[in-house]
């Protein structure tokens, strides 16, 4: 637990000059940070050398098809060539994606927390979920849940209470000013918080606080995790779906990420003596 | 503005000038837009009723605008692969008055001007109004779910009703989109529709794609984002707003007509394509569809007066933030923008302050009377804000394109011709027929009536069936009508039913003369043709009450509705026209008038 949490200070710390600016260059020092991490860690744990011989025969065999495009025989062996080599290039992949996961793999949450929904803004509704196990007490009717919001969220429906006795209750609120808020989920002397951010800038969001656990620790913005051993499984509240501005046109962060690691991997991969 | 209640209005009287402006012959506002937009009478932008029709079939279609589907495709299984574009044309002619500007360098911006859809191709920022359809093609066809007995799912009227069974607080049901271009069997996309309600709160939860929205009874809903998938990789965006009647005991749930989304439209909706999305940008989402007021809706009992007032009042706040937007950009040239605010709300409250009306309540008036002069003192707090922003040298003119007055009585013209024997049956027993001439015998019948405002002579070598001659035939044939027409009484109380009877020789002028219904009927006050009429019914009955919610018209005589025109410059011309602005607005650029124009310039 303690790696996780040194984790999320290390991206809070690395974001931190981001939140007010475009998030466009969040993205850029982002995706540089994972191909610099990650052209590395490929470089000593792939067989480099067996990389470049398999990706030549390749080549080879294809100026093979080329110059003997009159010799089916030849066209042939060349086709079959290229199919065994490109199996054993990716065979050779294997082992160094299996090494090159895991960081990227926490990159990507950890940006994703921070790209994939933008807080809401001023004037904004969003609707909150509480999920519960089939508890009737909760859910029925004279509920005994109760949501009590602070001062700058307005709840501006009742419960509605999905199947009579079911298992989710939803509210909708209502973003009246801006700030970083805590919205409580009452029942039978037991509180539950989840928090609500209502701001221009970006924010580091969990829209979902979910049971103790290692997935609901991997995804922790700060917030109290709901006891394993409770009723209730999940306290949500719904963002609003982040777009990334680009020449007009609005594209999702992980769009962008691909794409600019992509080009980073390509212009680095000489200096850092690396083949791919 | 008598009463004061209209402060900058009487301002702008006070600083300029304040007259009637004299509208189309008809007063329907496809008709004026479009005299307004070329500077031509109807003659010459070939726009002469909401409804024009094939005269070798005698089947009715809208005036403005068609589409053509795409000309070469490939079926493949009940697939559909098109290998070009599907089109639709704009069917007004003549230049619009921003061409000319745009042609001389002044920059124009005109939002939501009716007749202009899909835009005329154009630099300038133009925004197509009355006339853009939803992305189902038609008009506004809206949605209805009710948990109410009815048989089968009911089209009715520009809209659908469809019911809806809760098993434990829980439903599903499905949002009809557009046809789908890419399949042979012409069969509508569908987007399921998941509706949850609690068992005690009156609120509900709907799903509609990705979208969840949670509604308190008689709320509406924000814009809501509405995918339609065509085929692998095609899909159409549209977007609605929803109204949550009721949730028990009857679930009742309103779903507007889907509107095309501005930032990713099926058809273009403004030029340049990318301005409709600048506009969603900066004042957000908004109502794409010409007329999004409801009527039909209200009409029909599925969306209440007070409800209806509510969305109206979206609609106008919308444009208040256009105009605003414009307004804080504007330096020079020519900004245009058109509120229709005041057009629905008269025609659906108008028997609230006519005592005559046969529909009128006192009950209901004393809730209602004031909506139209409400609407007015808004209309100039808007004006008043406008006024704010414009600099002392700049013209402006306010003016509407017709005026209004009392729906009454209805007249089924077609009933007339078929008394009066100019129309015939193909099966007398039968005694009446239903739209698009159903049961009329074109082989006997000289005259027939469709549209709002037209009389057609079944002309031989013109109409599929044609048995009237042109010259002397025809000539007679047409005296002989207007001539019972302007005599025509109200057996109930009297009244001349139809002011005047105009033949389309006399009145307009242009290249396009010919296609005109061939008699222009001038009704009187209280009087109007019949939806029936306009769809080539032929009922029974020859007059009725106009029982309807819809009870304001000005589908009457034009000289009983003229628009009004207000402008910080005397106007010197005796009888302003609509068909004066284009040429007025050049002017005051210092550009000529094209040649093809009937008017002039009004300073």
């Amino acid at each position: 637990m303690n790696f996780i949490i040194i984790i999320n200070y290390v991206f809070d710390l690395f974001f931190y000059p981001f939140y007010t600016i475009d998030p466009i260059y969040g993205l850029l020092a982002i995706s540089f940070i994972t191909t610099v991490i990650m052209l590395p860690i490929f470089k000593y744990t792939s067989n480099q050398e067996s990389i470049r011989r398999t990706k030549a025969k390749i080549i080879g065999h294809f100026l093979e098809i080329r110059l003997f495009k009159d010799d089916m025989r030849i066209v042939f062996s060349a086709q079959g060539n290229i199919l065994k080599y490109n199996l054993l290039y990716l065979k050779s992949m294997l082992r160094p994606l299996c090494f090159v996961v895991w960081p990227v793999m926490i990159i990507m949450i950890q940006t994703g927390m921070r790209y994939e929904y933008r807080p809401l803004r001023t004037g904004e509704v969003s609707i909150v979920k509480v999920k519960i196990e089939n508890t009737k007490e909760l859910t029925g009717k004279g509920s005994k849940g109760f949501l009590v919001s602070p001062e700058g969220l307005k709840i501006e429906t009742p419960p509605l209470r999905v199947n009579g006795g079911g298992e989710e209750i939803y509210w909708r609120i209502k973003a009246e000013k801006e700030g970083v808020f805590d919205l409580r989920f009452q029942f039978s002397g037991i509180e539950l918080k989840k928090r609500v951010v209502v701001s221009n800038a970006l924010s580091k969001l969990a829209p979902k606080v979910s049971k103790e656990g290692f997935m609901g620790s991997f995804f922790y913005a700060g917030e109290s995790l709901l006891d394993k051993d409770g009723c209730v499984e999940f306290f949500e509240v719904t963002y609003p779906q982040m777009k990334i501005m680009l020449f007009g046109w609005g594209f999702h962060w992980i769009l962008i990420f691909f794409t600019l690691s992509l080009l980073f991997s390509f212009l680095l991969l000489r200096p850092f003596r690396v083949s791919i | 503005m008598g009463e004061g209640i209209m402060p900058n209005f009487k301002l702008l009287q006070e600083r300029g000038d304040f007259m009637e402006l004299v509208t189309s012959m008809p007063p329907q506002s496809p008709v004026a837009w479009s005299n307004l937009i070329t500077g031509m009478d109807p003659g010459g932008h070939g726009i002469f009723d909401f409804i024009a029709r094939e005269p070798k079939t005698y089947l009715p279609y809208l005036s403005t605008s068609k589409t053509f589907d795409a000309k070469r495709t490939i079926k493949l299984g009940d697939w559909l692969i098109p290998f070009s574009r599907a089109e639709t044309l704009l069917l007004r002619k003549g230049k619009a008055f921003w061409e000319i500007l745009e042609a001389e360098g002044i920059p124009s911006t005109v939002i939501k001007i009716p007749a202009n859809f899909p835009p005329v191709k154009a630099k300038s920022r133009t925004l197509s109004g009355m006339g853009t359809p939803d992305i189902l093609g038609s008009y506004g066809t809206f949605s209805f779910y009710t948990t109410k007995e009815i048989e089968n799912e009911q089209e009715i009227t520009s809209g659908k009703v469809l019911n809806v069974k809760f098993l434990n607080d829980t439903t599903k049901t499905e949002l009809m989109g557009p046809i789908n271009p890419f399949k042979t069997t012409q069969s509508r996309v569908r987007v399921g529709v998941d509706i949850k309600r609690d068992p005690e709160n009156h609120v509900a939860l709907i799903r509609i794609g990705k979208n969840e929205i949670l509604l308190n009874e008689g709320e509406w809903s924000d814009w809501v984002n509405v995918n339609f998938k065509l085929a692998p990789f095609q899909t159409v965006t549209g977007i609605c707003r929803l109204f949550l009647v009721s949730v028990r005991p009857d679930f009742e749930l309103y779903v507007s007509p889907i509107n095309i989304d501005p930032f990713s439209p099926t058809v273009d909706i403004s030029t340049p394509k990318s301005y409709a999305s600048e506009v969603a940008k900066e004042v957000g989402l908004f109502y794409t569809q010409g007329m999004p007021e409801d009527t039909k809706a209200l009409e029909q009992g599925y969306l209440h007066k007070d409800n209806f007032l509510e969305l109206s009042g979206f609609i106008k706040e919308q444009r208040v933030k256009m105009l605003d937007m414009e307004l804080r950009r504007f330096h020079s040239g020519l900004l245009f923008v058109y509120f229709s605010t005041t057009d629905p709300i008269q025609h659906m409250f108008w028997r609230n302050i006519d005592e005559h009306h046969p529909a009128y309540s006192f009950q209901e008036a004393s809730k209602y009377s004031h909506v139209i002069r409400n609407t007015y003192k808004d209309m100039d707090r808007i004006l008043g804000k406008a006024m704010n922003h414009i600099k002392d040298k700049t013209t402006i003119m306010v003016l509407s394109d017709h005026g209004f007055g009392s729906f009454r009585r209805y007249f089924n013209m077609n009933t007339w011709l078929k008394r009066n024997g100019y129309l015939n049956f193909i099966h007398e027993y039968k005694g009446e027929s239903g739209e698009f001439f159903e049961n009329v015998d074109f082989n006997r019948t000289k005259a027939y009536a469709l549209g709002f405002n037209g009389i057609y002579i079944n002309t031989k070598g013109r109409e599929g069936t044609g048995i009237v001659l042109e010259g002397n035939e025809r000539e007679m044939l047409l005296e002989e009508i207007i001539r019972k027409l302007e005599v025509e009484r109200d057996p109930t109380n009297g009244y001349l039913i139809i002011k005047k009877a105009y033949k389309k020789e006399d009145i307009y002028s242009g290249k396009y003369r010919n296609d005109a219904p061939d008699l222009v009927i001038g009704y009187n006050r209280g009087y109007r043709a019949s939806w029936e009429t306009a769809l080539g019914k032929v009922p029974n009955e020859l007059l009725g009450d106009n029982m309807k919610e819809w009870s304001g018209t000005h589908l009457g005589d034009n000289s009983l509705v003229p628009g009004i025109i207000l402008s910080n410059r005397k106007i010197r011309k005796e009888d302003p026209a609509l068909y004066d602005i284009a040429p007025t607005i050049l002017a005051e650029f210092g550009i000529k008038k094209e040649k093809e124009m009937v008017g002039n310039t009004i300073f």
